[in-house]
């Protein structure tokens, strides 16, 4: 191959890759600190790249420098991965680029481990002009909990559940206001991003069945005719979030309850933090499923007001800190397969600190300090 | 005293150690007077920016391989292995450069290539070994680095363990 021949076939190559993720060729050249040209030029095949470049150019793409210029063909297999998020965000090239090397970690570590994953995610779309949503949602979601052999207990452990469907769960930090979850399709892999919060488990546990919820309900979304999907005017966010409520909490378990336990005769903010020790959610996703039900008369706002009366909240708290009685399952984000996976083949000496940190995308720090927890667990006398 | 790892490349692991040293003990860097890497072993990504801040001045940056060598040299190694290490990698092959790494497989990888490589605790074991530090200093090093939470060999970190530790 002639040098010509080398730079325009790398050039095309990585404008493929960078047309893959939706990123700019001046959002590129400006984060490896390269001119809007320097990047053309490259892209065109008049200039090769220096290897300097070449590794700033795949980090900044999400991919490994051998896709990108050597013979590991991955990403050319499914160069269309499709993605799902608010549409707002869906755009920002940052998260595709997080979503692609999280594909690529998970890929990894299952190769590393030899652990593969096989997916037995339901099909439940369906048509809204031949069904009624109000109708085949609550009974998809009963179908899952089903399959899942799930009733009243759990729902904290949804990363542990989506596993068991084969898809992969992880949680992941990004600074992007409006972002709590993300569904990946690419090939034969499912993923879910979670957004790590720290706190109000409750509403990451919400997010994770409404993505759950696109996955089952809207697969043809997660294809390169996505956008003319999204375009018909279908609310498929509202047909998830439906989705997410009956799967959390389901309409025969929560009507039992309701009338076993007599909360009707309850103010409807002491009825909801009785029903949230039952189904161990979100107070507010709890309202929500009353008011489908039309077990209570009372508006948003003014549960609102209420909560903030009964809490000792004064002026503008945010609904994520108001909360009551949050749940304390601080080990849900450690808990998915692919937190387990990295941990046991640092454990196993298969991977050292610095995959640790490329896998989790973090920096080798940060990995050095959570690879050194695992090796010296926090532990507690029991004896007084 | 010019030891082999005056001449080596460090990974990132490792430049994060001496950093940690640094910070406890500024006379240690008489130990390391000369210290060499590649660019991307000190990007955002891999290393915190206040690291990068107090590392970058005490660190050469060596020049990398072309891509095609970078491609070929690396063919052969492990998934395991970070994008950077096997960059970091191919340049000491390549520059026929000593390595210090915290990484066991990068470390095989290159005692493979018959390429000296160490870690900072061997580094550390050899200036006891050599008495340029007393067995009472290596273990005021090791509990600091152990309070930052680098563990540099299996806990608890102590000259007696360090004393019939092999790296790698």
């Amino acid at each position: 191959m002639t040098n010509d021949n080398i730079a325009t076939a790398i050039g095309e190559r990585l404008r493929r890759h960078r047309e893959i993720i939706g990123m700019k060729v001046n959002q590129l050249a400006r984060q490896i600190g390269a001119s809007r040209n320097t990047v053309t030029n490259y892209e065109a095949g008049k200039t090769v790249p220096g290897a300097a470049d070449l590794i700033k150019i795949a980090r900044v793409l999400g991919c490994t420098l051998n896709e990108l210029v050597g013979n590991d063909d991955a990403a050319e297999q499914n160069p269309r991965f499709a993605f799902r998020a608010h549409r707002r965000i869906e755009k920002d090239p940052d998260i595709r680029v997080a979503a692609r090397r999280f594909l690529r970690a998970y890929r990894e570590i299952e190769a590393i481990m030899n652990a593969r994953l096989d997916v037995h995610l339901p099909d439940e779309s369906f048509d809204p002009s031949e069904v009624s949503a109000d109708r085949w949602i609550p009974a998809a979601a009963s179908r899952c909990r089903e399959l899942l052999g799930i009733r009243l207990s759990g729902p904290e452990r949804i990363a542990l559940l989506l596993e068991r469907l084969g898809v992969r769960t992880l949680f992941f930090d990004f600074e992007s206001k409006g972002l709590d979850g993300i569904s990946v399709i690419q090939g034969d892999m499912s993923l879910i991003m979670l957004h790590r919060r720290g706190k109000a488990v409750e509403r990451t546990i919400t997010n994770a069945a409404h993505e759950f919820g696109h996955l089952v309900l809207h697969p043809h979304l997660f294809t390169v005719q996505a956008e003319e999907e999204l375009a018909n005017g279908r609310d498929y966010e509202s047909e998830a979030k439906l989705f997410a409520r009956h799967f959390l909490v389901p309409t025969d378990d929560l009507l039992r309850v309701w009338k076993d336990e007599r909360l009707a005769h309850l103010h409807v903010e002491h009825a909801l933090l009785l029903l949230k020790r039952v189904f161990h959610v979100s107070y507010w996703l709890l309202f929500h499923r009353l008011r489908d039900e039309a077990l209570t008369p009372v508006e948003f706002p003014q549960l609102v007001a209420r909560t903030k009366r009964l809490l000792g909240e004064t002026g503008t708290a945010r609904m994520e800190d108001l909360e009551p009685q949050p749940m304390q399952t601080e080990d849900i984000e450690s808990s998915t397969r692919f937190h387990r996976l990295i941990r046991s083949a640092f454990l196993q000496e298969k991977i050292g600190v610095a995959k640790v940190g490329e896998l989790f995308q973090i920096t080798v720090d940060r990995a050095k300090e959570i690879t050194f927890d695992w090796t010296a667990p926090k532990h507690e006398s029991v004896v007084e | 005293m010019n030891p082999w790892w005056n001449s080596a490349l460090y990974d990132t692991c490792s430049i994060i150690t001496v950093d940690k040293m640094l910070l406890d003990d500024q006379t240690l860097m008489r130990f390391f007077p000369s210290m060499a890497t590649v660019e991307p072993c000190l990007d955002k990504d891999n290393l915190r920016a206040d690291v990068a801040g107090r590392m970058r001045p005490r660190v050469t940056l060596v020049e990398m391989p072309v891509i095609a060598d970078i491609l070929r040299l690396t063919a052969g190694l492990p998934k395991s292995l970070s994008e950077t290490d096997r960059v970091l990698y191919a340049t000491a092959v390549h520059a026929k450069r000593p390595v210090v790494t915290g990484d066991t497989d990068l470390a095989n990888a290159l005692k493979r290539a018959k390429i000296a490589v160490g870690n900072i605790a061997m580094i550390i074991k050899e200036l006891v070994h050599s008495r340029h530090l007393s067995p009472a200093d290596c273990d005021r090093i090791l509990a600091a680095l152990d309070a930052r939470k680098d563990a540099i060999i299996p806990r608890p970190q102590t000259w007696s363990r360090l004393k019939i530790y092999k790296f790698p």
